[in-house]
């Protein structure tokens, strides 16, 4: 990719009536990297997501993938920039097929059924879960339906995934498991990746480096080891009281 | 134009605002806190109409009295009918549900017609008949009465949304539902509570309706038809929304049917259900869709 | 791919049968005549599992394409004598362009499900509403066709049969239509709407667009079904506009199963013929613009609860399983594909497995 960095955020703010969540947010992310964006709840992760995705309109600010202006577009003509999010499925269809459901991203570069097929055994070899493909929404565990929803988001052939709080809910071992699909995928395939989490642990061991969010805007950036001692940075998680930080 | 007359179409619309309101309140609060789309409603209506009538005429009392009676009854029958149809299948696909209650539509509506016949029926005796005189505009006591207690209804619902622990939690689902049941309220019996209390309140305004008009089975047709375009112009399922958005309703629906057409009265409220759809579908007073 | 391949198959199977149902009933005018109204509603069902089943869009408005269908086709025929043959299809495009009139403002984003449902509820009683008052289309008189006896141009038949085998065609193509779209990319674009639209617009699905487009295909065929209603029936008059029909296909293509292939034609074969036969031996209530069948309704609208709220997801999986258990038996395909998990389950995920709940 050329020297253009993956999302170049400049003063994003977004109010909810009065209220003020983001409050001239200006990021940068780097092609290639896996930064990760925490903070405290409330803190504003999702509406920033949500903003850089064109699900809703900042008040101000710009925001651009790859040296092309993203503002004011809507979500289906960010997703052809190359740009893909995960979204937890809350009530998949049981009986639907696996690899029907990764088929559904395959289908954003081709008509045919075929090169459909093609891509999605792909895209589920590349995150490891090629022997599901046959199986139904409804036999698929937790793990099993989050690998599903990251296969059908590669599917897509995306340049920077936005990655939206996929390790609720798994244990630690699973958790290093996807841990290790994350990596692997941003290596080998050169998939820039922005994580929201609230897990701190997940985040820290996947990331590259870490934005930490707080009151609408961003108080710390770095390594996940200068993080963690961030005097101000322990402030904000400890201000709030303890919900927020991870299981 | 007769200023006395027109004068006299806003000041029915007035009156009736406040009777739609109530009507449309019960279904406001299970489609803005719950989520749910009950296209039962306007049958629910119906069917408290008749149950008006029933008490009425068996006590031999104002309709507005046989509110004591409806008023538990219904809320039991929507507790009943939440447990037993919608809990099940709260994680269902939207689709499912709204068959469910098309479901019970269609009972309740055969249920009336089996029990009672098409021929439409209505209460024999009200403390509120004749006509009030009020600045040269006449006013029937009985819409007057009804548009009084129903204020009164909707001020004592919004005190308990406000006020009360109940009423609170609800709006707290209304606004994030999965963090309501995050922090350990019980949303099995706060559903279904809910729910509850939105028919209840379908008998209120069922009853006050009573005292003005008739009922048959396709009544509920009217009703929930008026609460769902009252619901959609108002964009928020908060009392006063609901309240301002069924004043317009029943004000433009009055100004129609004294100048243009009394028969015309279901278009026009279809007209501005189509209107808001392509204008502004998220109603005059809601936010973020 | 295999599925496609049976679901083919079976329709084959199928249609094969039916053919020879006119037989089985001995050429009776009465029976066939409920015989094609099975079909007819069957076809609308079929047809509503495209914008209901798979694009999850709860419609409510077939009865008012079919009657809108209906009516152009009946006009063309009673003012310049057009053939149906070709005034179902330009019946067809008008409830083309009514649907796209709901749904162009709809389906705009951010506009909830529900306001489609009843945008689409409301249409059905403000178009019996219009050609009531407006004479000059419509009117309280019925307008009734000519006489003509047996006419091929006319698509008029002293006998039912070909009402029957016509309809049967129909049904065919929209069963055919409908495999065909669900196994290609409009049906996973549509099923991903249906599921998530927010997750489908980030896989680049331009959600509108695909709703019109399933919008579209629907109303088409039920539009072609309302031309060939009116040449049955041989009249035109506002009651076409009847909503019970909206709720019926609706709420028979959920019971069927949403975005099932084989669930909501059989589901809605087996229905509609045990309703219609309750309904002569049950009777009916006819107040203008709705028709109610009291006791039958009551058996009807219970039965769906019952259905929908153990089987939230319809009977389309039951009738999948139904037909896999017999093709197993009968040794026609391998044992389904319940792999073993290979590759990418650890042994703590599987040992660990818990089933995603249907309700």
């Amino acid at each position: 990719m050329s020297g253009a960095a993956a999302l170049t955020t400049e003063g994003i703010v977004k109010k909810f009536g009065g209220l003020v969540v983001l409050n001239g947010v200006s990021v940068v992310i780097p092609d290639g990297e896996i930064v990760g964006l925490i903070g405290p709840n409330g803190a504003g992760k999702t509406t920033f997501f949500n903003v850089v995705t064109g699900f809703l309109r900042p008040e101000a600010g710009e925001f651009s993938y790859y040296g092309q202006n993203a503002t004011g577009r809507l979500p289906y003509q960010i997703a052809r920039m190359g740009v893909s999010r995960t979204f937890q499925v809350v009530k998949p269809f049981p009986s639907l097929l696996v690899r029907e459901g990764v088929m559904i991203g395959a289908y954003k570069n081709t008509s045919r059924r075929k090169t459909a097929e093609e891509i999605a055994a792909w895209a589920m070899d590349l995150v490891g879960i090629g022997g599901l493909a046959e199986r139904r929404y409804g036999s698929c565990n937790l793990m099993q339906t989050k690998l599903v929803d990251l296969a059908r988001c590669l599917a897509t052939k995306p340049k920077m995934l936005l990655i939206d709080e996929l390790a609720a809910g798994l244990t630690p071992a699973e958790m290093n498991e996807l841990i290790d699909v994350l990596k692997r995928i941003n290596r080998q395939e050169h998939i820039t990746m922005c994580v929201v989490e609230h897990v701190i642990r997940f985040i820290m061991n996947l990331s590259n480096r870490i934005m930490v969010l707080h009151q609408g805007g961003i108080i710390a950036e770095g390594a996940p080891s200068e993080i963690v001692n961030n005097p101000a940075v322990v402030a904000a998680y400890l201000g709030e009281s303890a919900t927020g930080a991870q299981k | 134009m007769d200023i006395m007359v027109l004068a006299q179409a806003i000041a029915f619309g007035l009156l009736n605002g406040g009777v739609y309101a109530l009507a449309a309140s019960g279904l406001a609060l299970v489609f803005g806190a719950l989520n749910i789309a009950n296209f039962a409603h306007g049958d629910f209506i119906m069917l408290g109409m008749y149950a008006t009538f029933v008490v009425s005429s068996l006590l031999s009392v104002d309709p507005v009295v046989s509110i004591l009676f409806t008023v538990p009854i219904f809320f039991i029958l929507g507790v009943m009918v939440y447990l037993g149809t919608l809990h099940r299948i709260m994680k269902a696909p939207v689709l499912s549900q709204v068959a469910v209650t098309i479901a019970v539509l269609v009972l309740l509506r055969n249920v009336a017609l089996t029990v009672w016949g098409g021929q439409p029926k209505a209460v024999s005796y009200t403390m509120f008949s004749g006509l009030v005189d009020v600045g040269g505009v006449s006013l029937p006591l009985s819409r007057l009465a009804s548009a009084i207690l129903s204020i009164i209804a909707l001020v004592a619902l919004e005190l308990f949304l406000k006020k009360t622990r109940f009423g609170i939690a609800i709006r707290a689902c209304a606004d994030d539902q999965e963090a309501t049941s995050l922090m350990g309220v019980n949303t099995k019996w706060l559903y279904s509570t809910t729910f509850g209390l939105g028919i209840a309140l379908t008998a209120v305004a069922a009853a006050l309706i009573m005292t003005f008009q008739e009922v048959n089975p396709l009544s509920g047709v009217l009703y929930g038809l008026l609460a769902w375009v009252i619901i959609a112009l108002s964009g928020t399922s908060e009392v006063k929304g609901v309240l301002a958005a069924a004043t317009i309703l029943a004000i433009a629906e009055s100004l129609g049917m004294f100048f243009w057409d009394p028969r015309g009265r279901d278009l026009i409220v279809y007209g501005i259900f189509v209107l808001i759809l392509m204008v502004r579908p998220t109603g005059l007073f809601g936010g973020k869709s | 791919m295999r599925k496609m391949r049976s679901s083919y198959l079976g329709v084959l199977v199928l249609i094969g049968v039916m053919v020879g149902v006119p037989f089985v009933l001995g050429f009776n005018d009465y029976y066939l005549y409920v015989a094609t109204l099975v079909v007819l509603y069957t076809t609308m069902v079929v047809a509503w599992n495209i914008i209901g089943g798979l694009a999850g869009q709860f419609d409510l408005a077939a009865v008012a394409y079919q009657a809108l269908g209906g009516f152009i086709t009946g006009l063309l025929l009673l003012w310049y004598g057009v053939t149906p043959w070709a005034g179902m299809f330009v019946g067809a495009i008008g409830a083309v362009l009514l649907a796209l009139f709901i749904g162009f403002p709809t389906f705009r984003y951010g506009v909830k499900d529900v306001w489609y449902a009843l945008a689409t509820f409301a249409i059905v009683f403000i178009l019996q509403k219009l050609f009531l008052v407006w004479e000059a289309v419509g009117g309280p008189v019925e307008r009734r066709f000519p006489d003509v006896g047996w006419s091929w141009y006319y698509l008029s038949f002293t006998h039912f049969y070909p009402y029957f085998y016509l309809i049967l065609a129909v049904f065919a193509a929209a069963l055919i239509v409908n495999i065909r779209v669900r196994y290609s990319k409009i049906g996973y674009y549509l099923m991903a709407i249906r599921e998530n639209e927010e997750a489908a617009a980030m896989l680049g699905v331009d959600v509108r667009k695909y709703k019109l487009f399933a919008l579209i295909i629907y109303a088409f065929i039920v539009g072609i079904t309302g031309g060939i209603f009116v040449s049955i029936v041989r009249y035109i008059h506002p009651s076409l506009f009847d909503s019970w029909f909206s709720l019926q296909t609706a709420v028979v293509g959920i019971v069927g199963g949403l975005g099932s292939t084989v669930g909501p034609p059989m589901t809605g074969l087996i229905l509609f013929t045990v309703s219609e036969y309750l309904r002569g031996t049950l009777g009916g209530v006819t107040i203008f613009g709705e028709t109610i069948f009291g006791l039958q309704q009551i058996l009807y609208a219970i039965v769906v609860i019952l259905v929908v709220v153990f089987k939230p997801f319809g009977l389309g999986p039951v009738f999948d399983s139904a037909i896999q258990w017999i093709s197993t038996s009968l040794k026609l395909k391998r044992q389904p594909g319940t792999t073993r998990p290979t590759t990418g389950d650890n042994a703590e995920s599987s040992a660990r497995s818990r089933e995603v709940n249907e309700a």
